[in-house]
C-alpha cells in the first residue's frame, strides 16, 4: 500500500471512530435520561454502554498505533536523509486481517445490545401491563359503577352505613319485643287483681254459707216446736243446713284455690319484671357493643382507603415509570442502525483493499483512491443526525435525547 | 370496537414500545419485521392505520408503502413513517409513496398518539 493510500485510510478513520463513539452518548442519554438516573437503570445503561466504549477504545489504540507506526517511518527516513517510504510495511495485511476483526466486534455488540434490549423491553412490557392490570382490578374493587375515585370509599360507607341501618332495625324491633312484654305484664297484675275479688268473692260465700246454715238451724228448731206439722219442714231446713255446709266448704276451696292461682300470678309478674329489667340491659349492651364493633369497622375502613389510594398513587408512578423506562429504549434502534452502518463501511473498505492487493498481484493497473468519493458516499448511507454530525466532527452528546419531530404531509 | 393499527418495524424494541403507546390508548396491534412481512398481513383484515419503518431488510418502508397502495383494500390506508431518517430527501420520497406523516425516532408517545387520533380511519 502507498503512502497516498494509507494517509487517505487514516482519514476515514477519525469517522468510523465518531460513529462509534455516537453510540455511547445515545445509550446513556437514551436510557439514563428515560431511567431519570435511577441507581438500576444507571447500572445496566452503564453495563449495554460498556461494550460499545470497548469497542471504539479498541479502534481509537489501533488507529493510534497505525498513525504513530506512519509517523514513525517518516521521521526515521528523514533521519537517513532519504525520501519517505511509499508504503508502510505490513499495514495491507494488517487491514486484511483487523477489519474482519473489527466488524464482527462490532456486530457482536450490536447483537448483544440488540438482543439485551428487546428482551428488557419486552420484560418491561409485562411489567407494564401487570401494573395495568392490578391497578385497574383495584379500581374496579374500589369504585364499583361509580364514575370517579371518590365512590370507592362512599360504597364502602355506604355497606357500613347499611349494616348500622339494619342493625338499628333489629334493635328497634327487639326494643318493640320488650314493650309487648310490659303489655303483658301489665295485664298479669290486672289478672292478680282479680282474684283478690275472686279471694273476696270466696269469702262472700262462706260467709252466706255460714248464715244460712245458722239460718237453716233455726227452722229447724222452729220445726220441732211445731211438732208433727213442722216435720216437712224440718227435713228441708235440714237439707238447706247441708247445702250451706257443702257451700261454705266449696268458698274455703274457692279462697284456697284463689291463694294459689294469686301466688302463682306474683311469682310469674315478679319473674317477668327480673326478665324486663335483664332485657333492658341486653338491649343496652347490645347497642354499645354494635356501635363499638361499627366504630371498629369505620377505623378500619379508612385505614383500608388510606392504603389503598397510596397504593393506587404508588403503583401509577411505578407504572409510568416503566412506560418512560420502555420509550426511552428506543435508543437500541438507533444505535444499530449506527453499527450496522460502519460495519457495512468496514466491509466495504475491506473488499476494496483485497481486490487492490489482488489488481496488483495479478500486475493490473491500481487507480488511486479517491477519499472524497468514498466520504461522499459514506455520507449518503447515514440515517441519523448523530452520524451527519461526526462526519463534520460535531459533538453528538445529547442529539439523540431530544424530542421527535412529526411532519405532516 | 378498537381500531386496528398495523406496526412495521425490523426492531423489536421499537414494535413492543409502539405497541405498548397504542395498546395503553386502546388499539388493537398488528405487527410486522419488515415490509414483505407487512404485506402478508394485509389479508383482507380491516386495518385502520399503520405505522412503518424506512430502513428494513427484506423491503424498505417506502417500497411497502408503495406496494400496499396498489392493494384496493388498502388504498386508502394512512401511513405514518417512523424513522431515525430525517432527511427532507427521504421525507419527499415517504410522500410521494403516499404516507401521511413523518416522524422521527426516538418519538413522544402523546405525539405519536396525536398523530394517530388525527390520522387513524373510523
Amino acid at each position: 500500500m502507498n503512502d497516498i493510500k494509507v494517509q487517505r485510510l487514516i482519514l476515514m478513520l477519525p469517522i468510523l471512530l465518531g460513529l462509534l463513539g455516537a453510540v455511547h452518548p445515545i445509550i446513556n442519554g437514551g436510557v439514563g435520561g428515560g431511567i431519570g438516573g435511577g441507581i438500576s437503570g444507571a447500572i445496566w445503561a452503564g453495563a449495554l454502554g460498556l461494550t460499545g466504549i470497548m469497542v471504539a477504545l479498541f479502534l481509537q489504540g489501533k488507529t493510534r498505533a497505525a498513525l504513530e507506526s506512519a509517523r514513525q517511518a517518516g521521521a526515521e527516513a528523514c533521519l537517513a536523509g532519504l525520501p519517505p517510504p511509499r508504503h508502510i510495511e505490513g499495514l495491507d495485511e494488517l487491514c486484511g486481517q483487523v477489519l474482519p476483526i473489527w466488524s464482527r466486534h462490532i456486530e457482536t455488540a450490536r447483537g448483544q445490545t440488540e438482543t439485551a434490549v428487546t428482551d428488557l423491553s419486552i420484560r418491561f412490557s409485562d411489567i407494564y401491563d401487570h401494573l395495568g392490570r392490578a391497578l385497574g382490578t383495584h379500581r374496579q374493587h374500589t369504585e364499583g359503577s361509580g364514575n370517579n375515585s371518590n365512590n370507592g370509599d362512599n360504597n364502602v360507607l355506604a355497606m357500613l352505613s347499611s349494616g348500622q341501618h339494619n342493625l338499628t332495625q333489629m334493635l328497634a324491633t327487639l326494643r318493640a319485643g320488650l314493650v309487648a312484654k310490659k303489655d303483658m305484664l301489665n295485664r298479669i297484675r290486672e289478672v292478680a287483681k282479680f282474684s283478690e275479688e275472686l279471694k273476696s268473692m270466696a269469702g262472700s260465700v262462706s260467709s252466706i254459707a255460714t248464715q244460712t246454715n245458722l239460718l237453716a238451724l233455726n227452722a229447724a228448731i222452729e220445726a220441732a216446736r211445731a211438732g208433727e206439722a213442722g216435720r216437712g219442714f224440718a227435713v228441708v231446713a235440714d237439707e238447706v243446713r247441708k247445702l250451706s255446709t257443702l257451700s261454705n266448704e266449696t268458698g274455703k276451696q274457692i279462697s284456697l284455690r284463689a291463694d294459689a292461682v294469686d301466688k302463682a300470678i306474683n311469682d310469674a309478674a315478679q319473674m317477668a319484671e327480673q326478665f324486663s329489667v335483664q332485657d333492658a340491659q341486653t338491649m343496652q349492651d347490645s347497642e354499645q357493643t354494635i356501635e363499638n364493633v361499627l366504630q371498629v369497622f369505620r377505623g378500619a375502613v379508612e385505614q383500608l382507603n388510606e392504603a389503598a389510594s397510596n397504593f393506587q398513587h404508588e403503583g401509577g408512578a411505578v407504572q409510568e415509570s416503566v412506560g418512560n423506562v420502555i420509550v426511552s429504549l428506543q435508543f437500541q434502534d438507533r444505535v444499530s442502525q449506527i453499527l450496522r452502518q460502519t460495519t457495512g463501511d468496514l466491509a466495504r473498505l475491506q473488499d476494496h483493499l483485497a481486490d487492490l492487493a489482488r489488481r496488483q498481484a495479478l500486475g493490473e493497473p491500481v487507480q488511486p483512491l479517491d477519499e472524497k468519493a468514498w466520504l461522499d458516499n459514506l455520507a449518503r448511507t447515514y440515517t441519523t443526525l448523530e452520524e451527519a454530525a461526526n462526519h463534520q466532527g460535531a459533538s453528538t452528546s445529547n442529539s439523540s435525547s431530544g424530542s421527535s419531530g412529526i411532519s405532516f404531509f | 370496537m378498537a381500531k386496528t393499527i398495523l406496526i412495521v418495524d425490523d426492531s423489536a424494541s421499537i414494535r413492543q414500545v409502539v405497541g405498548l403507546t397504542l395498546k395503553s390508548a386502546g388499539y388493537d396491534v398488528v405487527d410486522a419485521v419488515d415490509g414483505k412481512d407487512a404485506l402478508t398481513k394485509l389479508d383482507g383484515r380491516k386495518i385502520n392505520l399503520i405505522i412503518s419503518d424506512v430502513n428494513m431488510p427484506n423491503m424498505d418502508g417506502i417500497t411497502f408503502v408503495k406496494e400496499m397502495k396498489t392493494k384496493p383494500a388498502y388504498k386508502f390506508t394512512p401511513v405514518i413513517m417512523l424513522t431515525t431518517e430525517g432527511s427532507e430527501a427521504m421525507k419527499r420520497d415517504g410522500q410521494a409513496a403516499g404516507a401521511k406523516a413523518w416522524v422521527v425516532k426516538p418519538f413522544q408517545p402523546a405525539q405519536m398518539l396525536d398523530a394517530v387520533s388525527k390520522l387513524c380511519l373510523p
